[in-house]
């Protein structure tokens, strides 16, 4: 199976609310429970809790950062699921600043 | 024959009631806007986390975790979805009637508890025979997080400590905006719908066995509970959705409904009216004639 790691893996971030984040980037970065894990296409099949801290997902122009509270991520060779309760991006920012202003 | 001013005021009336649901109807659809966004947003969620569920149950035996073991059912506990507010049509009727006649049948092989959010179901079973464990109404579109945590929490407490051997929640679904469905589903015990997960991966499934991390059991002791909990807010906002699209249609049809009587009573009164004139003028006519004899 070595033959066809996949080159990007796709990111789905999803919440009760809405679906964050679902686009193909080069790695992730986790919070888990004893510290950050990151992932590379082709990682081993993983289920995994998480903590609460910032998602990180590296593109190849620029990155993307989620803080998250807690939930659990289902990651494949290609692909990432990450299930949380409760997590904000960077556009909900700013949609909520705009609604200060 | 029925005076004029008595039909007069009559199309006036069904016209006032007519504005009212006419009101109704445009806050029903804008309420209903808000709730289906909310549900299909949701939905990416509720589609997924039962997958993973039936992903997880491939690799941990039944026996391994409580919530997924099956019991006999000689407790169970039902939960039954309905609305605060009438005016939604067959909404709430439809949905107590599949329920009762379920849990009555339940209720012969073994003791049935029940749960009752909305002020419908809370009258409904106020003279039947099963106990109520709790009942949420008033203001149930206010019900936070905490409220639903701590109702999930309760019932994975009792089914742990074997005073609950099953739980089956009804409620509506918002299946499409003209009708919802009743649907009546197991939550307690998880049953993963393993079918599917095993047909995605075929041969390949032992090669992807995964990692887990922490270790298996501890894992799924956290998102077992979390599983249910979502599960559980999605019914509700499925029933939400479906009971402001019940409202909807309901207050359309009696528009149209009263917009009939108006035309029919418009009718009656036009006749009454022609009527009346015609017997004044031949009335008018035969007293010239008679005048005219003379």
């Amino acid at each position: 199976m070595s033959e066809n790691i996949p080159s990007t893996l796709r990111v789905k971030v999803i919440t009760p609310q809405k679906l964050l984040f679902d686009e193909e980037v080069q790695e992730i970065s986790l919070p888990g429970m004893d510290g950050y894990l990151g992932i590379l296409p082709g990682h081993r099949p993983l289920i995994t809790a998480i903590g609460e801290g910032n998602i990180t997902c590296r593109r190849r122009r620029g990155e993307e950062q989620f803080f998250i509270h807690g939930g659990y991520a289902r990651v494949m060779p290609g692909q990432v699921l990450v299930f949380t309760e409760l997590g904000r991006g960077e556009s909900d920012k700013e949609s909520d600043n705009n609604v200060e202003g | 024959m029925p005076a004029l001013i008595d039909l007069r005021r009559r199309i006036r009336s069904v016209r006032n009631t007519q504005q009212i649901t006419q009101a109704m109807k445009t806050v029903a659809t804008a309420k209903l806007k808000k709730a289906q966004r909310t549900v299909l947003e949701a939905r990416p969620y509720w589609h997924s986390s039962p997958d993973l569920i039936s992903e997880i149950a491939l690799w941990v035996t039944r026996e391994s975790h409580p919530l997924l073991s099956k019991r006999k059912e000689k407790k169970i506990i039902g939960i039954v979805i309905t609305s605060d507010k009438g005016l939604c049509g067959a909404f709430n009727s439809n949905l107590l009637e599949e329920a009762k006649s379920y849990f009555e049948e339940k209720s012969q092989t073994s003791d049935v508890r029940l749960v009752l959010i909305g002020k419908k179901a809370r009258s409904f079973f106020k003279n039947s025979p099963y106990t109520v464990e709790r009942s949420y109404s008033d203001a149930i579109q206010k019900l936070t997080e905490e409220d639903f945590n701590d109702l999930a929490q309760l019932l994975i407490h009792k089914y742990l400590f074997h005073k609950v051997d099953a739980v089956y929640v009804a409620y509506n679904e918002f299946k499409s905006i003209l009708a919802p469905r009743v649907t009546i589903a197991k939550i307690l015990p998880i049953e993963p719908p393993e079918k599917k997960a095993k047909d995605a991966y075929g041969d390949e499934l032992e090669y992807l066995f995964p990692d887990w991390e922490p270790a298996m059991i501890p894992l799924i002791q956290t998102l077992l509970p979390l599983y249910i909990k979502s599960q559980f807010r999605h019914f509700f906002f499925e029933s939400f959705a479906a009971e402001h699209a019940a409202r909807m249609m309901a207050m359309d049809n009696a528009t149209k409904n009263a917009e009939d009587l108006v035309e029919e009573l418009t009718m009656d009164l036009n006749k009454i009216r022609q009527a009346g004139i015609t017997k004044e003028l031949l009335e008018i006519m035969t007293a010239v004639e008679a005048l005219a004899k003379k």
